[in-house]
């Protein structure tokens, strides 16, 4: 009784009835404690003598797994209570709070799932749509640089194939003033085309006019005018033809080559430009894994265990054991599965299954 | 600002760009202390890209992955850029010259300059906290390029980030005061 008065004067928010219950487990304990000990003591007593035949022996043996067997069941009797009392119930709230069984979370993390893929959707298409765009104004600033060469390469050449249509058939005095009309005459080359798949024709031409046009005009004045220069020799080179033509058109080859070299370097650096400005949503995280399907029988478990084996080199990285004598069939399928999630790896007599989350 | 008297250094290594004289982004942020871990990868990407030669094959699985990324982002461009090329010029503001000296990653000169990373993070939060926009524009300034990029890769994301920069002057004007010497000296 004064045990439980000086209780109860301590703990002076416990209700009387508990602190007596919590009093009566200190004196359970207490004396199984004591039990336990003298029964550890009595258990050791009976390996003690010296036994002379076989038979003693695994006489005593037995009495000692007796013992101890009976000693187990004493203490189970006590510790159950607790367990059963105590631990059971207080690790329910763990249980029914489970991610993978409360139904609310379930619900939620589904919500959440379905709300980012509609969201990951509609930042793909704003991305895609972004992206066009770019190759868009990619394609024509492109395709600029690459008429403007070519008609560029085109001028050129024709002024080199009068220069020695005329050389060819000694035409003493060339209608070099008519050159600029026949110049002139050239098409600017024609614009490739597009396939879009997003833009409209409207944002297309809105693009398409934003983007400055070479000069052609200029190009053509700059070609017209270098007409004089191309026949400043030309009565000279009357003289030598083959080598003037030579010379001409190895002059426009090298020109040709300079301008490919120049083209090929201003369409890569417009696009690495076009590609680093292109605007990039960032899309919500799904983590996609692959999980191995379940399957209650021998064979499944055969076929994890085989799977696992011929796999282990890679599966170190995935594999937490504490002991390796306790690896469960259910770890090595989860090893696998982690594997096969980082590298798409598939497994003989397995089935996967793809987890969003 | 005006910006003279550019001269390039080819084949330039590392070690004696840092004897030259001149004033650098680095220079003006005063990092001083041991590499940490990050920029340790840093240099290692770098190296493995444009100096192949001068990378000790640590870290290489990543090294590797990052450089594949960067380069399949620069693509094309890559080969005509020079690749580690330093330059000096002087940067002149109301009435002060700076000797400015940079190294770029890779430029055309009058082109283009690119500048490589290696970030934890996100690119703007990165460019917000240590300048890399300045340090670009630098390059930009005193190569007459119209733009330069900024190539991160984003090891949280494990992606490629860019940033096209253009040029401003702000930073270098203020700095131009800051370590400059009156211009008729």
């Amino acid at each position: 009784m004064n045990e439980v008065m000086q209780l109860t004067t301590i703990q002076t928010d416990l209700p009387e009835r508990q602190a007596l219950a919590w009093l009566a487990l200190a004196k359970e304990k207490n004396e199984v404690t004591a039990e336990i000990s003298r029964r550890e003591l009595a258990c050791q007593q009976l390996l003690l003598p010296e036994p002379a035949t076989y038979q003693e022996i695994d006489t005593m043996l037995a009495s000692y797994r007796k013992a101890l067997s009976d000693l187990s069941d004493y203490r189970k009797e006590f510790t159950n209570k607790i367990t059963g009392a105590l631990i059971a119930p207080q690790m329910e709230p763990e249980k029914r709070l489970n991610e993978k069984t409360n139904p609310r979370y379930i619900e939620l993390s589904n919500r959440s799932l379905t709300l980012r893929k509609d969201e990951a959707d509609r930042a793909a298409k704003v991305n895609a749509l972004n992206k066009e765009r770019a190759d868009f104004k990619t394609f024509i600033q492109n395709e600029h640089f690459r008429i403007a060469a070519e008609y560029r390469a085109e001028l050129r050449k024709s002024i080199t194939a009068m220069y020695a249509a005329w050389l060819n058939d000694n035409v003493q005095e060339p209608a070099v003033d008519t050159l600029a009309d026949l110049l002139a005459k050239l098409e600017v080359p024609k614009i490739g085309k597009f396939t879009p798949a997003l833009l409209s024709r409207e944002e297309m031409i809105e693009i398409f006019n934003a983007i400055p046009k070479p000069d052609y005009a200029g190009i053509l004045a700059e070609a017209q005018g270098s007409v004089q220069e191309v026949f400043a020799n030309y009565t000279a080179d009357l003289k030598n033809k083959e080598a003037a033509i030579a010379h001409q058109q190895q002059q426009q080859a090298l020109a040709v080559q300079a301008e490919q070299e120049q083209l090929a370097q201003q369409q890569a650096v417009t696009t690495l430009i076009a590609t680093a400005e292109t605007v990039t949503i960032e899309t919500p995280k799904i983590k996609k894994t692959v999980e191995i399907i379940l399957v209650e029988s021998e064979g499944w478990a055969k076929a994890v265990m085989a799977a696992f084996i011929v796999n282990l080199p890679n599966l170190s990285k995935y594999i937490r054991v504490k002991s390796w004598a306790k690896l469960s069939i259910g770890q090595m399928a989860d090893a696998l599965s982690k594997y096969a999630t980082e590298t798409g790896e598939v497994f003989a007599g397995l089935e996967m299954k793809e987890v969003e989350k | 600002m005006t910006v003279g008297n550019t001269i390039y250094y080819e084949s330039l290594d590392f070690e004696k760009y840092l004897q030259i004289e001149g004033t650098s982004f680095s220079t003006i942020k005063g990092f001083d202390g041991v590499p940490s871990a990050g920029m340790r990868l840093g240099t290692r990407v770098h190296n493995y890209i444009s100096e192949p030669e001068k990378y000790d094959w640590q870290q290489a699985e990543e090294v590797r992955a990052i450089a594949s990324a960067i380069k399949k982002t620069v693509a094309a461009a890559l080969k005509f850029m020079k690749k580690e090329l330093s330059f000096t010029s002087d940067f002149s503001f109301n009435g002060m010259t700076m000797r400015y000296k940079g190294r770029a990653d890779g430029i055309i000169p009058g082109m283009l300059c690119i500048d490589y990373k290696v970030l934890s993070g996100d690119i703007e939060a990165a460019c917000d906290r240590f300048g890399y926009e300045n340090q670009v524009s630098g390059y930009c300034l005193a190569t007459g390029c119209p733009k330069g990029i900024i190539v991160a890769y984003n090891r949280k994301i494990k992606e490629v980030q860019t940033k096209v920069i253009t040029p401003s002057q702000e930073f270098w004007n203020y700095n131009i005061v800051r370590y400059g010497r009156p211009t008729f000296y």
